[in-house]
């Protein structure tokens, strides 16, 4: 059923593949790199893509593929744990809006429309006035910033499995509103929560490139693929290959996440997934 | 000359064929009737002489219109379905375009139909055909009844003067009031024009009432087709005989059960009412609506009650508020000699009543096997071993006649009758006295709907249950009810035993419902 569906979007397969191959070159940099991504050597600075440095040496002479590689691995980290405390608190407070309503309901949905009044970058910049920037800062401000993103789309989901009969039979059985929330809403959601948990993925690579492009996020001698565009920016006319690997990794891999986003979305939606047959006939 | 002649076509979806090797013809003048239940294939038939398959279909055969096969060309084909086709679905209320008026879809009809410089004459006389009023003209789908909006679609169908009208299930999402005009409208406007009809339904008596041919589909096939006359008096294949016996209704109830009404009644209601305030902030503006408006009503143990009404008269709201799902505005509802107002029902009542859905598709949650489904009432009766859990299930599986092994599918591999089979063995489940049944068999195939009703009064018999009916289907209350409440705008005018009510109505209301009954076919 779900290798079928996989097979009949193409799109779906090169997207993950993409962006499993991005994800596994981050994983490689934890035990290998082909430098050490510390080691300054002033002499070979702004060398050219060569055997030794693939994809050349940057200002500091450190390799740009060993800065990529361990960049990649920096800003997936950072995006998933994100998505992770949006998923954890997000989709709890969407559920319990529906399955309680009333007041539950208008206190999650004011929260939202608050949280979202916020862009990512404000959080931030509170955050990092508060404690600092760094790496723990940029997640938990993507984090807050995906918390409202969750509970409307677990809200929006689980509103129209609530009108189902199902809900009303669980209800009649005696299952109080936690219950059926996890019992009937939560796995009648799960498509609709990956799929939106794939493109804030990709949201939130983004995010965590602009936050440490601006300074607020990953600090030096750790390196992520913002951070690099931010060292490469001065020198963006002299040396251009400098910004361009980077920020073509950024845009590969945020590409790849919304194909692959697409595309689970075209396999898993049942509206789609059953077109011919069960409709249409009769 | 044959308007319409279909030869050899099959249709399938990869490779899984939908209809086989379909012949038929249908002669200028005359009113055809397909009937079929889900999936045999009729809505395709009618599809493909519109040219308006799917594309996924793979068509074989050949499909010609007034002598001509049908053009293979898009634009032509457009022109064919603009001139000399009107369609008539099922649900107007997706056939219309939500955001423009019925007036300017009518309109837009007429300019196809390439007719715009008389637009100032047809249009009045189109709605008059259809029974609208000029003042319709400015409205939006929306703020018409079901009824209207039906109307709406014939006018645009009849726009161009077309030689075919085709007309799939037009009446089968109205109530029964209504389903009756539209037929009878129909009827009308092919007599008037003259006109070819192709008319689909899986509703016998609708067939028989206004069609001249007929077809009988079954499995992609057509297994029988004749003059009305003849297929409903002389079927010959075996699927037609059991469509015709199924859709007369026997009356299974001889006599009410003899523990029955002495024993004093298991639900009483008083002055109940379920009140809806509308206006949002200024609850002053409108009016409240009273969906179900101070009803008193009783029922004894060991009876089957039913309550008839039009649709939004509140007969599901009385039922939600009767099993717990909705709270009462105002009065009481006792059961079993305890009061409640709904949703507070102590769970050790609610064990004692259930609720049984219309809709079979939407009753099983599809990520759950029908044993964790059905074993979810098991709650209501406090903690309970793995053995005797299995035993209730095993108990309740096999009084609907489906087997144990059952237990361990999920909801998509049943059919809609062996699904609401397992939706009365949850209802079953914690041995309830009551049970409300909520259009037990409007959503299910004609030739399933007296198995089902068969099953609903062997178990009454064998477990003692009272029923509370809610319907708008006469025949069928007829055929099980001992006693009939009939509900309009939120109160009861009018109870009854069933022959008696049928046939001597009092309340407008009832004598309407009478009156739209469709004429039971000879046999």
């Amino acid at each position: 059923m779900i290798w079928q569906s996989v097979r009949r979007h193409p799109s779906l397969v090169i997207g993950l593949m993409a962006a499993a191959g991005f994800a596994l070159l981050g994983l490689i940099s934890l035990w290998w790199t082909p430098y050490p991504i510390e080691q300054i050597n002033i002499a070979r600075r702004f060398l050219g893509p060569m055997a030794d440095h693939w994809l050349g040496t940057d200002h500091l002479g450190r390799d740009m593929l060993s800065l990529v590689m361990r960049g990649t691995l920096t800003s997936f980290v950072v995006a998933a744990l994100g998505v992770l405390i949006g998923v954890g608190i997000g989709v709890p407070l969407g559920l319990a809006a529906v399955a309680w309503g009333g007041l539950v309901e208008w206190l999650v949905l004011r929260f939202s429309d608050l949280t979202f009044a916020f862009p990512a970058v404000i959080v931030a910049i509170l955050i990092a006035a508060l404690a600092g920037p760094g790496e723990t800062n940029a997640i938990v401000a993507i984090g807050i910033f995906n918390i409202p993103v969750f509970a409307r789309v677990a809200r929006g989901g689980a509103l129209a499995i609530a009108t189902q009969d199902y809900v009303a039979a669980a209800r009649l059985a005696g299952l109080g509103n936690a219950a059926i929330a996890a019992r009937h809403l939560l796995p009648n959601i799960m498509s609709l929560l990956i799929v939106q948990g794939t493109i804030q993925l990709s949201l939130g690579i983004l995010a965590e490139a602009g936050l440490s492009y601006i300074g607020l996020g990953t600090q030096p001698p750790a390196t992520s693929l913002g951070l690099m565009l931010r060292d490469a920016q001065s020198l963006f006319l002299i040396h251009p290959s400098l910004s361009l690997v980077p920020g073509l990794t950024i845009v590969l891999i945020v590409i790849a996440l919304n194909i692959a986003g697409d595309g689970l979305r075209d396999a898993m939606d049942p509206r789609l997934r059953h077109q011919g047959l069960s409709h249409g006939a009769g | 000359m044959a308007l319409v002649e279909i030869e050899h076509l099959s249709i399938s979806f990869e490779g899984a064929p939908a209809v086989a090797d379909l012949s038929l013809r249908i002669e200028s003048g005359e009113r055809y009737g397909i009937i079929g239940e889900s999936g045999s294939g009729k809505s395709l038939t009618a599809l493909s002489i519109a040219g308006l398959l799917p594309e996924a279909a793979q068509v074989d055969g050949s499909v010609s219109f007034d002598g001509a096969p049908l053009p293979q060309d898009e634009t032509a084909l457009a022109r064919l379905r603009g001139k000399r086709i009107g369609m008539v679905f099922q649900e107007p209320m997706t056939a219309l375009n939500p955001l423009m008026t019925i007036g300017e879809q009518i309109e837009e009809a007429i300019t196809l139909a390439g007719i715009s410089e008389v637009m100032a004459v047809v249009l009045p006389k189109l709605l008059e055909e259809v029974g609208l009023a000029p003042g319709h003209v400015g409205r939006y789908p929306h703020q018409l009844s079901g009824g209207q909006r039906q109307r709406a679609m014939i006018a645009m169908a009849l726009a161009s003067q077309p030689e075919l009208m085709i007309a799939d299930e037009p009446t089968s999402a109205l109530d029964a009031i209504t389903q009756r005009t539209v037929l009878d409208l129909i009827s009308d406007i092919c007599r008037r024009r003259n006109m070819t009809l192709l008319f689909i339904s899986h509703d016998i008596r609708a067939v028989a009432a206004l069609c001249s041919r007929v077809g009988v589909m079954h499995a992609g096939r057509l297994v029988e087709e004749g003059s009305t006359d003849t297929i409903f008096n002389a079927p010959q294949a075996d699927y037609t005989r059991k469509l015709l016996a199924a859709s007369r209704m026997e009356r299974r109830q001889a006599t009410p059960s003899p523990s029955g009404p002495d024993k004093g009644p298991i639900l009483r209601t008083k002055q109940l009412s379920r009140v809806y305030r509308q206006g949002g902030l200024w609850p002053w503006r409108d009016a409240p609506v009273r969906a179900v408006d101070a009803v008193s009503l009783s029922i004894a143990t060991g009876e089957c009650v039913a309550l008839v009404g039009p649709s939004g008269c509140g007969k599901t709201t009385l039922a939600r508020m009767i099993v717990g799902l909705d709270d009462a505005s105002d009065g009481d509802l006792v059961f079993d000699g305890t009061p409640y107002r709904g949703r507070n029902l102590p769970p050790r009542l609610r064990a004692g009543m259930s609720l049984v859905f219309q809709d079979p598709f939407s009753s099983f949650d599809p990520r759950m096997t029908i044993g964790e489904s059905l074993g979810e009432p098991m709650h209501l009766l406090g903690p309970s071993s793995r053995e005797e859990r299995n035993a209730r299930l095993a108990e309740a599986i096999e009084a609907v006649g489906l087997s144990v092994s059952m237990l361990q599918r999920f909801p998509h591999e049943f059919s809609g009758g062996q699904r609401q089979r397992l939706a009365i063995a949850r209802a079953l489940v914690t041995r309830p006295r009551l049970v409300v049944l909520d259009e037990p068999v409007s959503a299910l195939d004609v030739s399933v709907r007296g198995d089902v009703l068969s099953l609903l009064s062997q178990l009454q018999q064998e477990h003692g249950l009272t029923y509370l009916i809610i319907s708008h289907d006469l025949d069928m209350v007829s055929a099980m009810a001992n006693r009939v409440l009939v509900m309009e705008k939120g109160r009861i005018v009018e109870e009854g035993e069933p022959k008696r009510l049928f046939s001597q109505p009092q309340h407008a209301l009832t004598k309407a419902l009478v009156a739209a009954r469709l004429p039971e076919i000879a046999a």
